[in-house]
């Protein structure tokens, strides 16, 4: 508790849960044709403080009406930004993982939203990877279809087929996937069909969210691209951040280099608590974890 | 005129070498009232650089759009002055990056071959053509929070090796202490050669 409640921990909410990116490649189109182009050089740069960045990306299993900051997180993914080299990184919690939670005993990982809310739920997931998040940012269905379908789509890696009856029965295809907002969402959520269960799952929660970020790079030159999402976190979203701290997050999240990505679901054993299955955690690997990636965003293996 | 447009001029340096290949170049991109080629020395010329309002999202009265562009373009020219209207050792990054955070101003001299023409090789003179500088703007509550500058800027260099460097991309900006700071970056430079 201590150690968390010393930072700064804030639940913003939405949009911003972006993670892992592209560096724009711009243009390559000459704009005075009667040259030849011969030379391309490309530089950036980010000043965020802290240097690395670490965001709790929640998605909510609220349903409409429940308040998303107090129902279960089943969706964890905790993001590391380095602004100033662009590497990032996103460490998958498989939603069902058997650990400690501050006050509360032990439970599921996602029941410390329920419990205590963002705070909590950070408090909880930093003590089990020892990295504590700067920012918890909580997400729902409908928030996240919302955001895909606002940023026009995204597309997705899809390494085999799956479908689910009641939240995609048609299938998605391998391979190379075009979704909107409402197949990103249940590329998401899918978890019986897949063989990993939850950590199949937690994989490709992590599809999307680099799926989003490449989208909101391609897009960050599109005059106040950057500008409008800040600003419809700013006026939908409960956030306690300010308007020029989520300005500079979004700015960074655009400059993340895709070839600086790295991503990992935390491993685990499948258990019994109490005649319910439950996710044991690999917690000294969720240690190595947060030692290899705490200040450079980089996890050197999976 | 655009209630939202600020021209703003900048006195630029130019060493006279530099006007005589430019007007053989009959570039469309040749801003309006270029002095013409002068076989006289000149130690100046003026650079008229576009700052205008691109996207708002939020409320930005009147007058806070001429005093947020008035600050912004301030420094994106001292960045331009220092940094690309002179060349090699002429260039001073700790003025140009000025108006850039510690770490921002790091980084941009890092890569000051993108950035200024410190770097620039076979060239005696630099002449920048033309700037342009569009801002975006957050500005929730009528209070602006961010911005986004949109620049480009069109140097010929002159030498042994002449050509037209075309330097584009966007500047990050927030107000710290009351002033606007550049707290990130995104540019690209091409090098064009070859010209008709």
């Amino acid at each position: 508790m201590s150690r968390v409640s010393s930072r700064m921990l804030r639940t913003l909410a939405l949009g911003l849960v972006l993670g892992v990116t592209v560096l724009l490649i711009p243009n390559s189109a000459p704009e005075e044709t009667r040259f030849s182009l011969v030379k391309f050089e490309h530089s950036a740069g980010v000043d965020v403080d802290p240097e690395t960045v670490w965001i709790l990306a929640v998605g909510s299993d609220a349903r409409q009406g429940e308040n998303p900051l107090r129902t279960r997180g089943d969706a964890l993914q905790l993001v590391g930004m380095n602004t100033r080299t662009g590497a990032a990184t996103a460490i998958g919690i498989p939603r069902d993982s058997w650990v400690p939670i501050p006050g509360v005993g032990s439970n599921r990982v996602n029941a410390a939203l329920y419990y205590g809310g963002p705070q909590l739920l950070g408090e909880t997931v930093g003590d089990l990877v020892g990295v504590e998040p700067d920012y918890v940012m909580v997400t729902t269905f409908w928030g996240m279809r919302d955001m895909v379908d606002d940023i026009g789509g995204v597309t997705v890696r899809n390494p085999r087929y799956f479908s689910d009856e009641n939240l995609w029965p048609q299938g998605f295809k391998q391979g190379e996937l075009r979704l909107g907002g409402h197949g990103a969402t249940a590329f998401s959520r899918v978890r019986k069909s897949l063989a990993g269960g939850d950590f199949d799952r937690s994989a490709n929660q992590q599809r999307v969210m680099r799926a989003i970020q490449a989208r909101v790079a391609q897009r960050a030159d599109d005059p106040g691209f950057i500008e409008s999402g800040v600003f419809s976190v700013l006026q939908h979203l409960d956030t306690d951040a300010g308007p020029a701290e989520l300005f500079r997050i979004a700015q960074a999240v655009a400059q993340v280099d895709p070839k600086k990505i790295t991503n990992c679901v935390l491993p685990g054993g499948i258990g019994n608590v109490g005649g319910a299955s439950v996710v044991i955690p690999d917690t000294a690997t969720a240690r190595r974890y947060g030692d290899d990636a705490r200040k450079d965003a980089t996890i050197k293996r999976c | 005129m655009q209630p939202h447009k600020l021209r703003r001029g900048v006195l630029v340096a130019v060493g006279v070498l530099a006007l005589g290949p430019l007007s053989a170049c009959s570039d469309d991109e040749d801003p309006a009232g270029e002095p013409a080629p002068s076989e006289e020395p000149t130690a100046a010329t003026e650079l008229t650089v576009d700052a205008e309002l691109g996207e708002v999202r939020g409320r930005l009265a009147k007058a806070d759009r001429r005093q947020m562009l008035g600050s912004v373009g301030d420094v994106v020219e001292r960045w331009w002055q220092e940094g690309y209207v002179v060349l090699g050792d002429e260039v001073d990054t700790s003025a140009a990056f000025r108006g850039f955070t510690p770490t921002a101003s790091r980084q941009a001299i890092r890569s000051k071959g993108v950035t200024t023409n410190a770097a620039a090789k076979r060239a005696d003179d630099v002449v920048v053509r033309r700037g342009t500088a569009t801002v975006d703007v957050l500005a929730p509550g009528g209070t602006p929070a961010g911005a986004t500058v949109r620049v480009k800027v069109v140097m010929d260099l002159t030498g042994e090796s002449e050509r037209t460097e075309v330097v584009t991309g966007r500047l990050f900006l927030t107000r710290m202490k009351g002033a606007w700071k550049v707290f990130g970056f995104d540019l690209d430079r091409q090098e064009r050669g070859g010209k008709a």
